[in-house]
């Protein structure tokens, strides 16, 4: 699976001269730097963290709640796949500093403020699945989900889905 | 919706973690008079997902699983990182259960609630609490209905430990038990 054989000794070497942040800086942006969206990105980044259940509706939506543990800024991206498997849509949130949340959705809800919402016409997922990845990959981040109800700021319906480890 | 980036002002790295390595008590200025967090402490619990805007606010609900009296506390932190709130209960014994929470509830009692009821639009939440080997909570973290009772809404938030483990993963002779 790994595409190349790490040499940790030279690694740790570049680490030292340039410190996480330069390094992280000059790697190469793996989503839409300064979007809102981004391609396909299935076989770009592997997800760390999934969850099932996700619906979109006339009445409904799924939100994902991310916060950054890790010691870096990460960039985080959350892909929403129907149940044909097909992929809807992907957000991407470019670095988020550490100790930051950002909120995910399909579309804009009354109950959150959210930072990042699929473009376009709402998309429909009837359900489906969500896959969360990072960059760099495998950061500490901890997320929620919520299947939660498009209006209401005291929403009819709330209900928090499992957050799976991709691995 | 909030707008994008340019309504995001991310705290700098160095403010989060100075933030993070200050000493507890007196850290923040929204802090409730009732605030008896002893140092050292130990973040045992986290989640993500907190909100306190809306009809929505969020709670804590923790109970002594340990053998020993223990302090319980929890820092509410803002979307950007800043810190919104910090509120601690002391004394809490064995068996006992105490209720954190960010605003006011119509549909629980007696909890200890931040000062001011700060918004929160979403951010994150840190439990802690002492770092005695015998001392252990257990944690609830809900997304509740502030107004209603009973509540419209609620739903618990995915917990992880201090160190950003999922709970499901969480090896205990680890060191990582909470």
């Amino acid at each position: 699976m790994t595409a190349f054989k790490l040499n940790y000794p030279a690694l740790a070497l570049i680490f030292l001269l340039v410190g996480s942040s330069e390094l992280s800086a000059q790697q190469p942006k793996p989503f839409g730097s300064g979007t809102s969206t981004v391609e396909a990105p299935q076989g770009l980044i592997a997800p760390l963290l999934r969850v099932t259940g996700a619906r979109a509706s006339s009445t409904l939506t799924t939100a994902i709640h991310c916060s950054n543990s890790d010691v870096v800024p990460v960039s985080i991206t959350v892909s929403y796949f129907d149940n044909d498997n097909n992929y809807v849509c992907g957000i991407t949130y470019d670095e988020l500093s550490v100790g930051s949340t950002s909120t995910f959705s399909t579309v804009d809800t009354a109950a959150f403020d959210e930072d990042r919402v699929c473009p376009g016409p709402p998309p429909v997922l009837g359900q489906g699945r969500i896959e969360i990845g990072t960059f760099p990959l495998n950061a500490r981040i901890i997320c929620s989900a919520q299947v939660v109800s498009l209006i209401g700021s005291t929403p009819a319906t709330l209900s928090s889905l499992d957050v799976f480890p991709a691995n | 919706m909030r707008t994008l980036s340019s309504d995001r002002k991310p705290a700098l790295p160095l403010v989060a973690a100075m933030m993070l390595m200050a000493p507890v008590i007196g850290l923040c200025a929204t802090t409730s008079p009732e605030l008896r967090i002893p140092s050292p402490t130990k973040v045992i619990w986290s989640a993500s997902g907190v909100r306190n805007g809306g009809g929505l606010t969020t709670i804590a609900i923790c109970s002594n699983r340990g053998s020993v009296a223990g302090t319980i506390g929890a820092r509410f932190f803002q979307y950007n990182g800043n810190s919104a709130c910090l509120i601690g209960i002391g004394g809490v014994l064995p068996g006992e259960t105490r209720t954190l929470e960010v605003g006011t509830v119509a549909s629980m009692v007696d909890g200890t609630i931040c000062s001011g009821g700060p918004a929160i639009d979403q951010g994150r939440v840190e439990i802690y609490a002492n770092t005695a080997e015998t001392l252990k909570f257990d944690c609830t973290i809900l997304l509740v209905d502030k107004t209603n009772n009973p509540p419209l809404s609620m739903t618990r938030l995915k917990l992880y430990s201090g160190s950003g483990v999922p709970l499901n993963d969480i090896i205990f002779a680890d060191g990582v038990d909470p």
